[in-house]
């Protein structure tokens, strides 16, 4: 897999790298803070050719660009793979709106916001690691995990509804243009999260039913994520990498870092439009505050750390060269195996505590949190689309 | 799993050089085995050859490590016992002509139309049959047929056949590689084996003509629909169906079922074929296929969830197949000797030891369940070797009839 | 292109099977509604050693919840190794795991390809991360073990629309069932695990009725809930107390964290369930094995032999 691509590091310099990470605070080889992300350079609409475009440069010498590209397509109901909703697709084309086959009940109401239906197959997202096959496992993995919070929901697939018949079919190409130094999810997903804040779509000039056509000024295209003041309301979402190496929780851990991790979660946090009550409003006001996010959690997935791949380390108690007996397999030699010893580096065996995935978690979303300060580092980014 | 020394275990006497490796990696096991009691039998004519015998340790083994450490002389010594009392058997402890008893769970699976779990031995096989539409648009080469008469002539019913094959109506994969045995692991195309059974298995498909094209055929026929409109029932419509055929439009063959067969083995022990046939017959015997009716309006066949017709099946008969390997007391004889000086055993239904070694397989098909229980071979397949000749086959014939009815008796 | 090592069919393009939706009333009363307690899983069915060439192997089945709507899911796992590597594989201090999960192509309501498709393949890097987290993998410097998992069934609703998202879920489920049998066929294999890893599924569901408040149920059916809000699989070693993998997916406010903290309690839980199945079964696997007789069936142990050709 290529989150468990190894790291060149000796049992002495991961149990270095893992007892300098386990300090408070902990010092991580580059000098960054617990909750710090690499600096990064970022610019949108470097592709003419698409509907958004965004690219991102790591300080590591990471690189990705993103492109999204749009394009009609007919909706197609009631054959290839439905086994239901035949009846539903006749009525509606007669005209009839009859509503909600698909929970089993029908209603008669008029085509709203609520009506519109995503799939997730109007989305297709592709990932590209140089040196890896595209149906490498670790590539899937990847390009799972991104689909996943974007589709989370079904909110997004939304957007991409014309009208009854058509809908937009979004290409998401993902590629990763310098070697994979570290572990690519979060400048991925940051750069999928610029291009698709940067995505414009021709603006809609036919109505109703009929087949869709679309104002060819570009000035005039609205942004795929609805905009006020030159602010987005709602967001795509970013997946965070977070890592835990002792009683420590590290963000944005590179490749060296990943290695000793005790337990890695990729953590995809949504921005929904705010939908605070006045009395909430009047709350912050007072105390205030100003008003948060409205974060939403899509999804967590648990990353095979590479750490557990490292080769372990010998104690000297066992070590030949240090004149420990070199006599054949002693009965103690299993049950020395699995106590530790102090500056021996081994790798992590077994899982991690529910308690500790869940404060991972909770530190990436937390109010003022790594997923806060994120949101608003990209909030200053330029959209050029 | 380790035997207790003496009564129960196979001594292996230390014999030629060419297992030595192997052997002596072993004694650091064996650390305990006793030499070999001089009165036994079988040492006695091979003392002689050896002198120094007794200097050497004999080792034990317990039965699995030495049926793979050397198969061939372990079955042979199975088949051929040194006292006349015991019969010869099997490793697996079958007598020669002996199979294994067959289990079949039809309807199992709900996603299929029709399914089968067949379990023979240790080899269990999973086969779902899955029932697509191909609208006759879409078959590039379409001969369109002119009527409903039912096919009742020979040339009617050859070019039935035809049709099924022309239009690749019957579409049976075997998957091989699901880790059933450590030789098939998966992430590989399928192997040699793999391709060769699907291949055999479509080829008596068609030949046997065990699936009806009638039953795959959705028609659309134009004046029962305009009858519908105006109203009159299913029942009239049918009474009335004679009377109004002058007038009405004929009706027309609008699309197909396609029946997709896909096997999975779960488990492999040996002669895949005999039960990887049985589990298509089962599950086509026990396909429902939806009743379904041509859509003029939407170009495309609706199917009824209520409604659901067996697939007819009945006019190929039960087509059984059984197949035996022939294992041969020389492992390497050069061909052209003389088939007498080398005994042979005639292994029905043989297992994934048994197949490693025998390099002659036969495969009957049989159907006795003909009108006054006739046996109708409908098919003979042989592979390698030179032992099976007409009389042994004649012999084999009576053999594929046992199978026949216990494989018909489990279907039941 | 096609491939020619497999028995192709039809070239023309063929759909499955559309059924009119006449029996509309008949659907709504078939329409599935949960009737275990929140807190119950279906019941299993494990079985070890189905496979007996290969080094170890399990069956599992999950009941169905109502006859003809939803199937259970049955899944065939087999352990192959550990075996030494190729010669080519540079040197590895710990086992190679390699899992492989396929579904059938008759297992779900549309027919399955042969070549593994990405949800195949994101389902075995998930079970992997589960997986290797209970295996000691440095007692085997230098070997690999394949493990295989073939879905002969789906937990698919028959009639549920895609538009509910139902596949999506539904792949928590085969997974959770994947990381019990997985664990069972190991531990039929004999290799050390510092504990028997077991799946666990619990979901945020909202049932149908107006306005009830979310409910947290473990081992949930899609089709038996109006929406499924959120949703999490974890592969937990109920001695250690920990947990190897966690896949949580759905939309929940951020500022709740209590109410992810309880849904991952809950798939917990539903792992406990799982895993005292596991444990049940391996008991009987073991107790049936003590006779040293069980995988011979003969009685003819008295054979002399040397080796002559």
């Amino acid at each position: 897999m290529a989150s468990t691509q190894h790291a060149l590091l000796s049992p002495a310099e991961l149990a270095y790298l893992h007892a300098s990470l386990s300090l408070t605070p902990p010092i991580r080889p580059d000098g960054r803070a617990a909750n710090q992300f690499r600096p990064l350079a970022a610019e949108t609409g470097i592709l003419p050719g698409t509907n958004g475009s965004a690219r991102i440069c790591f300080a590591d010498g990471t690189e990705a660009i993103v492109g999204v590209k749009a394009e009609v397509e007919r909706t197609r109901r009631g054959d290839g793979g439905r086994e239901d909703g035949v009846e539903y697709v006749s009525s509606r084309l007669e005209g009839d709106f009859v509503e909600g086959v698909s929970s089993g009940e029908g209603a008669i109401a008029a085509v709203d916001e609520a009506d519109r239906v995503g799939e997730s197959e109007w989305v297709e997202l592709s990932v590209e690691i140089p040196g890896a096959r595209d149906d490498d496992a670790g590539t899937v993995f990847l390009a799972a995990m991104l689909a996943e919070a974007l589709l989370a929901g079904g909110e997004f697939a939304k957007k991409l509804w014309i009208n009854r018949r058509f809908h937009w079919k979004l290409y998401l190409d993902i590629l990763l243009i310098s070697p994979p130094l570290s572990y690519p999810l979060p400048l991925l997903s940051l750069t999928t999260h610029l291009a698709l804040l940067a995505t414009r779509l021709p603006r809609l000039k036919s109505e109703g039913d009929e087949d869709p056509f679309f104002d060819d000024d570009w000035a005039a295209a609205p942004y795929l994520y609805a905009r006020k003041d030159g602010k987005a309301t709602a967001r795509p979402p970013v997946s965070l990498l977070v890592m835990a190496v002792g009683n420590n929780i590290i963000f944005d851990p590179s490749k060296e870092e990943l290695a000793v991790a005790d337990v890695a979660l990729a953590v995809s946090v949504g921005e929904e439009t705010a939908t605070t009550t006045a009395a909430e409003a009047d709350e912050a006001q007072q105390q205030q505050q100003p008003l948060g996010r409205n974060l939403r959690l899509l999804s967590v997935r648990t990353i095979d750390p590479p750490s557990r791949l490292t080769p372990p380390g010998v104690p000297n108690a066992t070590n030949s060269a240090y004149g420990a007996a070199t006599t054949q397999k002693q009965p103690e030699a299993r049950a020395a195996e699995s106590e530790a010893v102090e500056g021996v580096w081994k790798a992590p065996r077994g899982g991690a505590k529910a308690l500790v995935m869940a404060a991972l978690v909770q530190k990436a979303l937390m109010r003022g949190g790594v997923a806060d300060e994120v949101l608003d580092a990209l909030d200053a980014v330029d959209l050029v689309a | 799993m380790k035997f207790p020394l003496g009564s129960s275990s196979l001594n292996w006497m230390y014999g030629r050089g060419r297992q030595s490796a192997a052997i002596r990696n072993l004694e650091t096991h064996n650390p305990t085995s006793t030499s070999h009691p001089e009165s036994d039998s079988d040492l006695l004519h091979t003392a002689d050859s050896y002198s120094s015998i007794m200097a050497i340790p004999s080792l034990s083994f317990s039965r699995p490590t030495f049926a793979k450490l050397s198969p061939h002389p372990y079955l042979l010594t199975n088949l051929s016992p040194q006292s006349p009392s015991t019969k010869p058997s099997r490793t697996n402890g079958r007598a020669p002509h002996e199979a294994r008893p067959v289990q079949i769970h039809t309807s199992s699976l709900s996603h299929a139309h029709g399914s089968a779990l067949v379990r023979s031995g240790n080899t269990t096989v999973v086969c779902g049959v899955r029932a697509e539409i191909l609208p006759v648009t879409n078959i590039p080469q379409y001969r369109p047929r002119s009527s409903l008469q039912p096919s009742t002539t020979a040339s009617d019913e050859a070019a039935d056949r035809a049709e099924l094959k022309a239009y690749d109506l019957l579409v049976p994969n075997i998957e091989l590689a699901t880790g059933c045995a450590p030789q098939f692991l998966p992430g590989v195309p399928p192997s040699t084996l793999a391709q060769t059974l699907s291949t055999r298995v479509y080829s008596l498909l068609h030949s046997c003509g065990v699936v009806d094209p009638k039953s795959l055929r959705i028609w659309h026929d134009p004046s029962a629909e305009a009858k519908k409109t105006t109203g009159e029932g299913d029942a009239s419509m049918q009474d009335d169906n004679d009377d109004d055929e002058s007038e009405a439009e004929p009706p027309q063959l609008m699309a197909y079922w396609v029946l997709y067969i896909d096997l999975l083995f779960v488990s492999f022990d040996g002669n895949p074929f005999d039960a990887a046939w049985t589990a298509v017959m089962a599950a086509l015997r026990d396909t429902k296929l939806p009743e379904a009716r041509w859509d003029p309006d939407r170009e495309m066949a609706i199917c009824s969830r209520t409604r659901k017709n067996p697939l007819d099946v009945s006019r190929g008969g039960l087509p059984v197949a059984c197949t035996a390997a022939v294992f041969q007391e020389k492992e390497y004889a050069e061909a052209g000797g003389l088939a007498g000086e080398n005994r042979h055993w005639v292994l029905l239904d043989p297992d994934r030891l048994e197949e490693s070694l025998c390099r002659e397989t036969v495969t009957m098909v049989v159907d006795c369940g003909g009108v006054g229980g006739e046996t109708r071979i409908r098919s003979i397949e042989k592979q390698g070797g030179t032992v099976i000749g007409r009389e042994l086959m004649r012999g084999f014939a009576g053999v594929a009839e046992k199978r026949w009815r216990e494989v018909r008796d489990a279907m039941q | 292109m096609t491939d020619r090592r497999r028995v192709n069919g039809p070239v023309g393009s063929t759909n499955p099977p559309v059924f009119e939706d006449e029996p509309e009333q008949e659907f709504g009363a078939q329409k599935g509604i949960r009737t275990r307690t929140p807190t119950a899983t279906r019941k299993m069915y494990l079985k070890t050693g189905v496979t007996p060439s290969a080094s170890g192997s399990a069956y599992l089945e999950i009941e169905a919840s109502r006859k003809g709507a939803v199937s259970g899911l049955k899944l065939s796992c087999t352990v192959h190794g550990p075996r030494s590597l190729p010669r080519s594989t540079p040197f590895s201090p710990h086992i190679i795991l390699s899992t492989h999960v396929k579904y059938a192509p008759f297992a779900t309501k549309q027919r399955r390809g042969y070549i593994r498709d990405p949800t195949e393949r994101d389902l075995g890097s998930h079970l992997e991360t589960a997986l290797r987290g209970a295996i000691i993998a440095d007692r085997w410097p230098k070997s690999g073990v394949d493990i295989i998992i073939s879905i002969v069934e789906g937990d698919h609703d028959r009639e549920t629309s895609k538009s509910q998202g139902g596949e999506a879920w539904d792949m928590m489920n085969a997974l959770s069932g994947c990381i019990t049998v997985a664990s069972a066929a190991l531990a039929d294999a004999g290799i050390d695990c510092v504990d028997t890893v077991a799946g666990g599924v619990a979901a945020l569901v909202r049932d149908e009725g107006d306005d009830t408040t979310p409910r947290i149920v473990i081992d949930p059916i899609p089709s038996e809930h109006e929406q499924i809000l959120a949703a999490c699989c974890v592969a937990y070693l109920p001695d250690r107390d920990e947990i190897t993998n966690l896949w949580f997916k759905g939309d929940l406010p951020a500022s709740d964290m209590e109410l992810y903290s309880q849904l991952v309690e809950k798939g917990i839980q539903a792992s406990r369930n799982s895993n005292e199945v596991i444990v049940n079964s391996l008991l009987i696997s073991t107790r049936e094995q003590q006779p040293h007789e069980r995988h011979d069936g003969t009685t003819r142990m008295h054979i002399a032999f040397n080796l002559q050709r």
